[in-house]
């Protein structure tokens, strides 16, 4: 969308036209519904998330500056829902953990570039609550570890200690489901061959 | 190796994209066309809040003018100052009494012919003006009298001259007509005193002063029960259709999760005593030991809808003053009119929050005090000057927010007030 029709679409919406809404929603929820699996634990969740964000999207809209984008606007409180819904949700005790004790993994950076966006997708969702929204909001949304403690309220050393967990299990399980999905295929090709 | 995973990922987070189900949809336009209804819920509980304050307004004013009154009618009045100090001495007052103020010129219509004539004289540009001023003589008497303000360039001219010459004659005395005994005047009753004035309504040219003016006043008596018994205690009985209204939801937590908001009916029985001031004024006081204050709501969470009941009780304090209306006689009863504002302070004994099947206290997610106005009006049935039954409805209007917030949700994400359409009746009994 140029931005013109954002303009003329957003004052439609905050005169409370319902096809606007409507159609505001239809197009950039596609795009946020895949932000919010990423960070919720289930597609319930995703979709609670997505509901609550919009409906802040619709009720700020006349708070709008045109100077951003609408949908790295739409992306930012989304994002912020997704963080209030885990502050509520939370039940693990952060706890600060030395860095000198990282670990060295082995794990194929090809792997991920091979590897369906929704496959990865369910492996991030399954990680730990904190871990997720760490490694999300770091690499995906390219936020510091000082603004993510700030979010979270966590120390900075805390975010990279979980940073660097998730990567380390995100990676672990990118291995594991690709040697799987290797195994099935040459698995599938010998009884091809036999039966071929 | 560690920046080419994480680039990997970004890249395909990027272009990751999933059409929500239909159901999401669904919430938010219901969510937004429960916005609607609250901004016009709003909008009704500001035209609410503004009829009450009004309504209070005018009550508030109306005591300030009777208290002004009464400071200065026996200083202008002497019929007033008469009554006051029981000095009146009138008869056949059950038909209303004309007296003469023979005093000329009053009425503001007139003043207009002075002035237009004054302009005629003066010529343009020329100010003079002429004042009416009503004041007290040493005799307590309301005269009446004149001042001419005319410019010095006007005076030089001599243009003041002929209003000089066809000033009003200075005032008269009063004819207050003869003096009587006022006999039939009981206990029970006084006479209240109201002024008319009646100006240009006399056709006898006895009456007309200089500038063809025929003014007078007209005072009429009228007869009233007076509340010698002063004192007064009793029971009062309330039935709360109450609201507790958050009035900030733009930005909470649970702002597309509130919904189907509904009143709840309560009861409350506390005491109440007042003391009945002279003339038509009362100061009420009651005393709730337990008033709620309920709402019903749907609240929707992780896909499920639970039924909610919030309740909140105070023990409650109201101190009201009220205003008696002229009241009519039916034998022993007597019956008029009560307005009544004043204001309520509670305090928090308890609060619950039952969801589905479970209650569970959330005492501390709630302030302790409840401040807020009252205002309502009713009618009051005397028998005997001993028992009073009075109905009346009423409004109550929290003013302060009484969520204290907790955890999950912070104070300024759900500002709550509690609002209370009430109904009662209360049983007195005067000595």
């Amino acid at each position: 969308m140029t931005k013109e029709e954002d303009i003329a679409l957003i004052e439609k919406c905050i005169n409370n036209c319902k096809l606007s809404q409507s159609r505001l929603f239809n197009v950039f929820s596609p795009r946020m519904y895949g932000i919010c699996l990423s960070y919720a634990k289930n597609r319930d969740a995703a979709k609670d998330i997505l509901q609550e964000g919009f409906i802040k999207v619709f009720r700020n809209l006349n708070s709008f500056v045109h100077e951003t984008s609408l949908e790295s606007w739409i992306r930012r409180i989304i994002i912020n829902t997704a963080i209030d819904h885990y502050r509520k949700s939370i039940k693990v005790i952060w706890v600060r953990q030395d860095l000198s004790d990282e670990l060295e993994y082995s794990a194929d950076p090809d792997v991920l570039a091979k590897m369906e966006a929704r496959q990865i997708l369910t492996l991030v969702q399954e990680l730990p609550e904190g871990y997720k929204m760490v490694f999300n909001l770091y690499v995906a949304e390219g936020f510091t570890h000082k603004e993510i403690g700030y979010m979270l309220g966590i120390s900075e050393g805390t975010s990279k200690s979980q940073f660097f967990h998730a990567k380390k299990m995100l990676q672990d399980k990118v291995n594991k489901l690709y040697r799987e999905i290797s195994t099935a295929e040459v698995d599938r090709e010998e009884v091809e061959v036999i039966y071929g | 190796m560690d920046k080419k995973f994480t680039k990997a990922y970004k890249e395909k987070y990027e272009n990751f994209s999933e059409t929500p189900p239909d159901s999401a949809w669904r919430a938010v336009s219901d969510a937004l066309e429960m916005d609607r209804k609250l901004a016009r819920n709003n909008k009704l509980r500001i035209s609410a809040i503004i009829a009450a304050l009004s309504l209070i307004f005018i009550i508030a004013g109306f005591y300030g003018f009777e208290i002004l009154n009464s400071k200065l009618a026996p200083k202008t009045n002497p019929i007033a100052r008469m009554n006051l100090e029981k000095q009146l001495l009138l008869s056949n007052i059950e038909s209303p009494k004309n007296i003469r103020e023979s005093i000329s010129a009053n009425a503001s219509s007139t003043q207009k012919n002075k002035r237009h004539n004054i302009k005629g004289i003066a010529g343009k540009g020329k100010k003079i003006k002429m004042q009416s001023h009503e004041l007290t003589a040493h005799s307590g008497r309301p005269i009446r009298n004149y001042t001419l303000n005319a410019s010095k360039k006007a005076k030089e001219n001599g243009h003041d001259s002929w209003l000089r010459n066809n000033m009003p004659a200075q005032p008269k005395s009063v004819n207050l007509g003869t003096p009587i005994v006022a006999s039939s005047i009981s206990e029970q009753e006084s006479l209240e005193i109201k002024k008319i004035d009646r100006s240009a309504q006399l056709s006898s040219p006895k009456s007309q002063d200089k500038m063809g003016l025929m003014p007078f006043s007209h005072y009429t008596f009228i007869r009233r029960q007076e509340f010698y018994r002063r004192f007064f205690v009793g029971l009062a009985f309330s039935l709360n259709n109450s609201w507790i209204v958050n009035s900030n939801l733009q930005s909470a937590n649970n702002q597309n999760s509130l919904d189907y908001i509904q009143p709840v009916f309560n009861t409350s029985i506390g005491l109440a005593a007042g003391y009945q001031m002279k003339g038509r004024k009362a100061v009420i006081s009651e005393f709730f030991y337990n008033s709620a204050i309920s709402q019903n709501y749907m609240s929707y969470s992780s896909g499920l809808v639970h039924k909610n009941e919030l309740s909140l009780n105070y023990t409650q304090m109201n101190l009201m003053m009220a205003f008696n209306s002229i009241g009519r006689n039916f034998g022993k009863f007597n019956i008029h009119s009560v307005l009544y504002s004043g204001f309520h302070l509670g305090y928090l004994t308890s609060a619950t929050e039952q969801v589905d099947e479970s209650a569970q206290s959330v005492y501390h997610d709630y302030r302790k005090f409840n401040l807020g106005v009252i205002t309502g009006a009713g009618y009051a049935l005397t028998w005997n000057n001993r028992i009073t039954l009075m109905v009346s409805a009423r409004l109550n209007f929290g003013v302060n927010n009484v969520y204290a917030g907790n955890g999950y949700v912070p104070v300024e994400f759900n500002k709550t007030f509690n609002e209370v359409i009430s109904g009662g009746a209360g049983l007195f009994y005067h000595f």
